[in-house]
């Protein structure tokens, strides 16, 4: 099965950064990337509804060009609260234990730490995303085939028990009401 | 004085050995790095720690993206400085900083010269 088109944000106010995060996600062709120097910017393109991300990789400082611009956790429980399904990876020079598990409590799908070797894990992660994304889909068919499947044996039943009440002989076999 | 090391590996994987890619990650890099040595500048000069704390953190992670653990590891380190209240010497530590981040951009500018 052919992987869907899926639209991923990158919202950093670091330039190089985000030209090579860019650069390395591009091959993944089944992405679609928009670029975002503040969360103010992207939240007024998801309220526009010209572009609904699947993804998200957002920084956790996003105030070294525009001080007035929100950091990134807020962004998050913004992003949440427009749609808890968004997948929002958040990066950060911040190795401190807490700043992850905080990201993680209100609703991150996973935390990456800005070193070396940034981009080869955030192409990991974004990966792990989209298993994860096509895990549940799957999920979601497999429960409505399932209740489908238990709204028609119910049905036929059913159907069975009114033939049966009506005096018909289903089975062949001689029945009490003989 | 010594140039500040360049991690070539660093580099290479980062670009996988593709020298148009090096030539614009470096262009990018050397725009920042004036924008935020001349922020950190400004920030030691009207004495406001946090301005230059942000620059730093920037700072921090473009030279382990670029190759410099040297510059990486001295950024980590006035990072922490300028969280507490009272740094020591911090001036004299910020003024020797930037002198070497200018010598990491001028040894990174050589790599591009040197590539075959």
């Amino acid at each position: 099965m052919a992987q869907e088109k899926l639209i991923l944000f990158i919202i950093d106010d670091d330039p190089l950064q985000t030209e090579m995060m860019q650069d390395k996600l591009k091959s993944l062709k089944f992405l679609t990337l928009h670029t975002f120097g503040t969360g103010e910017l992207a939240l007024a393109e998801i309220n526009k509804g010209n572009h609904k991300p699947h993804i998200i990789i957002l920084d956790y400082f996003l105030n070294t060009v525009d001080a007035k611009a929100s950091n990134g956790l807020s962004i998050l429980k913004k992003l949440k609260e427009i749609n808890p399904e968004f997948q929002v990876i958040m990066v950060s020079g911040q190795d401190k234990i807490e700043v992850a598990v905080n990201c993680i409590k209100f609703g991150a799908f996973d935390y990456v730490i800005k070193n070396e070797s940034v981009f080869v894990r955030l192409e990991q992660v974004v990966l792990k995303a989209v298993k994860e994304r096509n895990l549940l889909k799957e999920n979601k068919l497999y429960k409505r085939l399932f209740i489908a499947a238990c709204f028609g044996f119910i049905s036929i039943i059913a159907f069975m028990g009114i033939l049966w009440g009506m005096g018909f002989d289903l089975f062949g076999s001689k029945s009490f009401k003989e | 004085m010594d140039a500040p090391l360049i991690d070539k590996k660093t580099l290479d994987s980062l670009t996988g050995g593709d020298e148009k890619k090096l030539e614009k990650y470096i262009g990018i890099f050397s725009v920042q790095l004036t924008r935020q040595l001349a922020q950190i500048q400004q920030g030691i000069d009207s004495n406001d720690l946090e301005i230059v704390r942000l620059s730093l953190h920037t700072l921090k992670s473009q030279f382990a993206y670029m190759g410099l653990p040297e510059l990486n590891k001295m950024a980590q380190d006035l990072e922490a400085q300028a969280h507490s209240l009272n740094p020591v010497n911090f001036p004299a530590s910020i003024s020797h900083f930037i002198e070497k981040c200018k010598e990491g951009e001028e040894a990174l500018k050589k790599v591009i010269v040197s590539t075959p």
